[in-house]
């Protein structure tokens, strides 16, 4: 229940309106301008809920576009670092390492007598590769030569 | 009318005309939904597989033996070819240029009543960027991929041969094929009008295969491949095959083929007859079982004997009286039939199969043979001839491993080809069993090191170095008359080094000679290039000092050995001071 100013009776009173009716009135008014608020609170909540769910998706979108062309990119370089891991095997393969030694450069392989070991060397163990390392799906092993 | 009215007549004819709507909507979303959405599906969600590269095959230090790498293979679409029939004949050209292929065969290809034609398959990644940059509407491209075996010819019977579609057909290929194999991955993408990837999904539990890692050593197998290919072009051999293990594991450091074959291993698979290198089952057994003493004397019969009315055995040598020692120094086969002779079948034939012949070694390679032992009991002639290794069969790979056993004192191992596969660990060293008492192997041991140094096997011997070994020289059996041959033979040499602390064991097998015959001639020249580089390659200390070399020419003497008793002198700055005449 409303309070009401003590003023406002005296004009409405003297129209003819009973004090009762003149309440009632001035309560509808009122409520009005609540649902009016209300509504317009509503329709910009869901405009902000609207606008939120529109720019997630446009982000989304955006954010697939990124990811589809970094996986792309990624595909691509894995592929490149395979070939260039391959190509340096190649390189590195004895029988080529040995062709150059012997045509460019004049060498040829040492004979047991011609080294000095120096330390105790015999109980040396053979190399074993460690565990090759694996990285996002593909394993690359460690480079050891 | 009111004016309340005709707003309500205003508000009937807007929700009115929403009706039609409302309900082509409700029929939209209800009754076609199921068809609509398969045809937004059908143009926006893409089922694409991803291959996954086969696993690597790494040799022990972790260096490629076999890697597959992505490939494309490249189509051309005809019908979309001929929807633009004034620009097809610069398309074939720029195709033919782009993927170094004979413009002529395109074209004849491209009047192919098909659909499509294959353009390319398992392009370079070279050969594909050219052909991305042609933006040719009516090519396509398939992803694919490649084996690429790097170091070539190297270890190929080992490692074995996939097929075009990625599957191991032979060798460690085939043995580990489901090990190897990339299963494919499902991806699910969604995609925009113009064809790009908005959203993507893939099955993550799928892991791509793990490598293999083998006991193979890249560069020690080289060494035995050269040394093989050297020996077999100065002795015109139709074949050859070098095997190096470490003694003390089983590993196998190479396995050499010629010719190699990726679709066999003769190593594995096939046998032959090992004539004297067999020779150290008989003396093991007659040590053993006590049937010779060590200064005993055997008639040899000055190099020929009739055993029996019309069955001769010669020797290389013509030799009366030989001690044991002196039957492996010399190679008897006249004094090794006589002590097999003296054992008996049953014996002999135990030891057989105390040394892994007669069985499988348990290498992951398919196919491998067992060898030809006799099982039952064997008359004497054959007896007699199976002692020096003729009429039995065996592997190379069971050979080594009877040398191993002695080198490492007297343990049969399995030989060991895998380090790492199924992702973890492989078995270490598994002994089979013990050949025999360490005190007849000791003297197995002192016999292979007297061949080397003063018998048949002096030209595998190396300076500093003590060498322990056995030459061989089999004779092949001529398919046309099924008798032995008398110009063709097997030459092999076995041996092991250092021979106080083995580390390599080295078979060298030569078929068919044609410059020299005898395994000392042909196979143990290669068994010493092999051991050289294996020492300088692994700095294994000589056992001995030896004069220093360079470029073969002595710049040196050798240093003298210092006396047990006689301490290291000290440097100079270490020795006491006369002033003070303290002690360090």
């Amino acid at each position: 229940m409303g309070t009401y100013s003590a003023g406002c009776l005296p004009n409405l009173v003297g129209r003819g309106a009973s004090p009762s009716l003149i309440f009632r009135s001035k309560q509808n008014r009122e409520d009005k301008t609540l649902n009016e608020s209300k509504t317009w609170i509503f329709a910009a909540t869901a405009a902000a809920l609207v606008f939120v769910f529109l720019t997630e998706q446009v982000q989304a979108t955006r954010l697939g576009y990124e990811l589809g062309s970094a996986r792309t990119a990624f595909k691509s370089r894995r592929d490149r670092v395979a070939y260039l891991r391959l190509e340096l095997d190649k390189l590195q393969a004895p029988e080529r390492l040995a062709h150059l030694a012997k045509s460019r450069l004049g060498m040829r392989p040492p004979a047991p007598e011609s080294l000095i070991v120096l330390g105790n060397n015999v109980d040396r163990p053979l190399i074993i590769a460690e565990k090759p390392k694996r990285i996002v799906g593909f394993t690359l092993s460690r480079l050891i030569d | 009318m009111r004016q309340s009215s005709r707003l309500h007549v205003a508000l009937f004819l807007c929700l009115a005309s929403l009706v039609p709507i409302s309900a082509r909507l409700i029929y939209l979303q209800t009754v076609r939904s199921d068809a609509l959405t398969a045809r937004v599906n059908h143009s926006t969600q893409r089922n694409a597989l991803e291959i996954v590269p086969r696993g690597r095959i790494l040799d022990r230090r972790g260096r490629i033996l076999a890697q597959s790498v992505p490939a494309w293979s490249s189509f051309l679409d005809l019908k979309v070819l001929e929807r633009e029939p004034r620009k097809k004949e610069a398309t074939l050209k720029a195709i033919a240029k782009a993927l170094s292929l004979e413009g002529s065969g395109l074209r004849k290809q491209a009047e192919s009543k098909r659909r499509t034609i294959w353009l390319k398959r398992k392009m370079t990644l070279e050969e594909m960027d050219r052909l991305k940059k042609l933006s040719l509407p009516s090519v396509g491209i398939h992803p694919d991929e490649r084996r690429y075996y790097p170091n070539e010819d190297l270890a190929r019977s080992v490692l074995g041969l996939v097929r075009t579609d990625g599957g191991g057909i032979a060798g460690l290929e085939y043995a580990f094929d489901r090990a190897l194999s990339g299963k494919a991955i499902q991806i699910s993408q969604t995609r925009d009008g113009a064809g790009r990837s908005i959203a993507e999904s893939n099955d993550s539990k799928r892991r791509p295969p793990d490598d293999l890692i083998l006991s193979l050593d890249r560069t020690v197998q080289y060494f035995a491949e050269q040394a093989l290919d050297e020996g077999l072009r100065s002795a015109q051999g139709k074949a050859g095959i070098a095997i190096i293990q470490d003694p003390q594991t089983g590993e196998i450091l190479a396995l050499a083929e010629r010719p190699s074959d990726p679709k066999r291993s003769a190593a594995i698979q096939d046998v032959y007859e090992p004539g004297s290198t067999f020779k150290i089952v008989v003396a093991a057994a007659a040590i053993e079982e006590r049937v010779i003493s060590p200064d005993e004397l055997i008639n040899c019969e000055n190099g020929r004997w009739e055993m029996a009315p019309g069955i001769r055995i010669k020797d290389h040598e013509k030799k009366s009286m030989l001690t044991l020692q002196q039957i492996m120094q010399h190679s008897s086969n006249i004094g090794t039939a006589k002590l097999g002779l003296r054992l008996g079948s049953k014996r002999f034939l135990d030891f057989c199969r105390r040394f892994g012949f007669g069985y499988k070694t348990g290498t992951p390679l398919r196919g491998e043979s067992a060898g030809i032992i006799p099982n039952g009991a064997i008359r004497d002639v054959r007896l007699a001839n199976a002692a020096f290794g003729q009429g039995v069969a065996v592997t190379a790979l069971q050979l080594v491993g009877a040398y191993s056993a002695i080198a490492n004192g007297g343990t049969l191992l399995e030989p060991r080809l895998i380090i790492r596969s199924h992702g973890r660990p492989q078995r270490g060293r598994v002994e089979v069993r013990r050949i025999a008492h360490p005190a007849t192997v000791k003297q197995l041991q002192s016999q292979l090191e007297r061949v080397v140094d003063e018998g048949t096997g002096i030209s595998a011997k190396i300076p500093g170095y003590t060498t322990a070994g056995k030459t061989g020289t089999a004779e092949k059996i001529d398919p046309a008359t099924g008798k032995y041959s008398t110009t063709d033979y097997i030459a092999s040499f076995i041996g092991y080094l250092p021979a106080d602390k083995p580390r390599f064991t080295i078979l060298v097998i030569i078929d068919t000679p044609r410059v020299g015959e005898y395994g000392s001639e042909v196979a143990a020249p290669i068994f010493s290039k092999i051991a050289r580089q294996l020492l300088a390659h692994f700095a294994i200390a000589p056992e001995r000092p030896l004069p220093l070399r360079w470029n073969d020419e002595k710049i040196k003497d050798a240093p003298k050995p210092l006396p047990a008793s006689n301490p290291l002198p000290a440097p100079s700055y270490l020795k006491p001071s006369r002033s003070t005449g303290g002690k360090v």
